[in-house]
């Protein structure tokens, strides 16, 4: 209790410092701004905690990775920021500060919801994992994107058309004029995800959000589609948050990573400075658990235990049971997030850079 | 054009293609009554009561004399419409509820499913014959009565149906393309329910006629004399024994409609469904 009321007003300090620090270390413009987000759910009188206190920005043109185990809270995250969290869960506490064309920074998470529909699509998209079926069966393709375009903007049909075929030419869908009359299924899943990305894209969002856009892929298919977002980010000086768990996705094509482990972020930085020098325990346990080309190894590395319930989440650094260098201090104190270089953050209490 | 018609799935089961012909064979008799009867339905001769069919009353004639083929003909145009229209009304209803209920969920859904038990509670034709003595017996009574008892099962269905469907992605990508909840479920949610609820239609449609056929032999449908096959069969039952065509002939008629009804639920539900389908 003593220890809260002493470092309480620490950790409100330390984190408006981050702000002035991490708006200052990329070069470019931050469009999108979390800040201490919480996500619970109540589930038979009990919160389930899927998002502890997240923040992180991304700045128009960038790719920001967020990385982490099955039910860290990636996705929760994700859809806190579209206000799409399913009931029971609700967005407790935090901001998500998004920059608007004309009005300027507004915390989408004060909005009403038919303000935020408007958000929705327009200003922020998102792209799912199942491109199969992603897709509503009963209406063709090209119906589908023209949908996308006239829930926001005040055009024609005429006009919604020839932007969608426009569309589908800019995601590398052959022959567009006539894919349109297609329906889903005489698509490839690659082209369904195509489709999903024009969609996305139809409004010229600001904001990308990709949850696991290709993990029903298969490989050579991913590193097409990955190359597609990444060339419409520049194209449209999008801000792209990539949600994977993969970490190869993650070196190819991010800017930036977030790791997140049981709903907080242990560890930011730009990506070569994460695969160089991964500071925290679970970020390099994860890297270590990638098997490497022309390594002669019978067993793949493993991080011991399992990832613990969201009912029963460690005192302490959350991480603590599981971590290889533990000590005592982990047990009782929450660790406080540390830039230990710049750009380079890191929530533990006994990684230094070294 | 024609050709296309036949040649659609439908027809590649010989049971629903036969049900079909009959289908539409009623639906012409029903249309086209007054130009297909030989007789007046209703005008009574009582000098040629009870004659068994022949050259000049194919199925004969009842008790008052009235030719059964002209009755059995006009007697389609109540069962055809009870069936068809109570069907539309049923179904109604109880995609709107299923729709609502489903989607919404929490309390709202609670209510519905509370109404949908109590009325599922009750067997179905014993409410649909309260609601007639309550309101007055007649056309639109046996409509309201069998709409109100057959909602229910409907609405159960649909909600099942969008309870599954909201969850698929193209809902939650319709959400997060910035749809708002109607339009979510106008278009992304009741587009893929139709299958269902085609099936479940059509197998409605045979319950109905015969439930109308029930409460008007219980002398709760239509008011007489209008034909009806449920009376018809009622009124026939004390000549079993000397005139056994009074009866028998709407029997047939009602028997072959249903029949013809359920079996082409069952193609639909086989052509429909794809967990059958395989």
């Amino acid at each position: 209790m003593l220890f809260f009321v002493v470092f309480a007003p620490l950790k409100g300090v330390l984190k408006r410092m981050s702000f002035v620090v991490k708006i200052k270390t990329p070069n470019m413009t931050t469009i999108l701004k979390l800040d201490d987000l919480h996500t619970y759910f109540h589930v038979n009188g009990e919160d389930l905690k899927a998002v502890r206190g997240v923040s992180f920005m991304i700045g128009r043109g960038e790719t920001l990775g967020l990385v982490g185990e099955s039910g860290c809270g990636k996705t929760v995250t994700a859809l806190s920021l579209m206000k799409l969290v399913p009931p029971p869960g609700r967005v407790e506490e935090g901001e998500v500060l998004l920059q608007n064309r004309d009005a300027g920074e507004r915390n989408l998470l004060l909005l009403s919801e038919k303000e935020m529909r408007a958000v929705r699509g327009k200003e922020m998209a998102m792209i799912f994992q199942e491109p199969m079926t992603s897709l509503n069966p009963v209406f063709t393709v090209g119906d589908q994107v023209m949908e996308a375009i006239l829930v926001h903007e005040p055009v024609g049909k005429r006009e919604a058309r020839s932007r969608t075929i426009e569309l589908l030419r800019a995601v590398n869908i052959p022959d567009p004029e006539t894919r349109i009359k297609d329906y889903p299924h005489q698509l490839s899943g690659g082209q369904r995800q195509r489709v999903m990305i024009a969609m996305a894209l139809s409004c010229r969002p600001e904001v990308l959000i990709a949850d696991e856009p290709t993990t029903a892929l298969d490989v050579t298919v991913q590193a097409r589609i990955l190359r597609l977002i990444a060339r419409l980010r520049d194209e449209n000086e999008m801000a792209v948050l990539l949600v994977t768990h993969d970490l190869g996705v993650v070196a190819q094509e991010t800017d930036r990573v977030a790791v997140m482990y049981l709903g907080r972020i242990v560890e930011t930085a730009s990506t070569e400075e994460l695969f160089a020098r991964p500071l925290h325990p679970y970020t390099r346990a994860l890297l270590e658990s990638v098997p490497r080309l022309g390594e002669d190894k019978e067993r793949l590395k493993t991080i011991r235990g399992n990832v613990p319930g969201l009912s029963h989440i460690p005192s302490g650094c959350s991480f603590h049971p599981r971590c290889p260098i533990a000590e005592e201090i982990c047990q009782r104190e929450e660790p406080l997030s540390r830039e230990v270089s710049s750009g380079h953050w890191v929530e533990c209490h006994l990684c230094k850079n070294d | 054009m024609m050709e296309r018609l036949f040649m659609s799935p439908i027809f590649k089961n010989k049971m629903a293609a036969i049900s079909v012909v009959v289908i539409a064979v009623y639906i012409l008799m029903a249309l086209l009554a007054p130009l297909i009867a030989p007789y007046d339905p209703d005008a009574v001769d009582l000098d040629d009561a009870k004659q068994s069919p022949g050259r000049k009353h194919l199925f004969g004639t009842d008790e008052k004399g009235r030719d059964i083929f002209s009755r059995v003909i006009y007697g389609a145009r109540i069962s055809l419409a009870i069936g068809v229209l109570a069907t539309a009304m049923a179904l109604f209803i109880g995609t709107i509820a299923g729709l609502v209920g489903g989607y919404f969920g929490g309390k709202i859904d609670a209510g519905i499913q509370m109404i949908t038990d109590i009325t599922l509670a009750f067997p179905g034709l014993l409410l649909a014959i309260g609601i007639t003595v309550v309101l007055s017996p007649g056309f639109l009574t046996v409509l309201i009565a069998l709409s109100l008892v057959g909602w229910a099962s409907m609405a159960r269905l649909v909600r099942g149906e969008v309870i599954s469907l909201k969850e698929r992605e193209y809902v939650e990508a319709g959400r997060a393309g910035g749809s708002s909840s109607v339009k979510i479920l106008f278009r992304h949610i009741l587009p893929n329910c139709i299958p269902i609820i085609l099936v479940a239609a059509s197998l409605k449609v045979g319950a109905f006629i015969l439930a109308e056929a029930a409460l008007s032999f219980l002398d709760l449908g239509v008011r007489p004399p209008t034909a009806t096959w449920g009376f018809m069969i009622s009124a026939g039952r004390e000549y079993l024994k000397t005139a056994p065509w009074i009866t028998l002939f709407p029997g047939l008629a009602l028997a072959l409609a249903v029949f013809s009804f359920n079996l082409l639920g069952d193609a639909a539900r086989d052509h429909l469904d794809p967990k059958i389908k395989s």
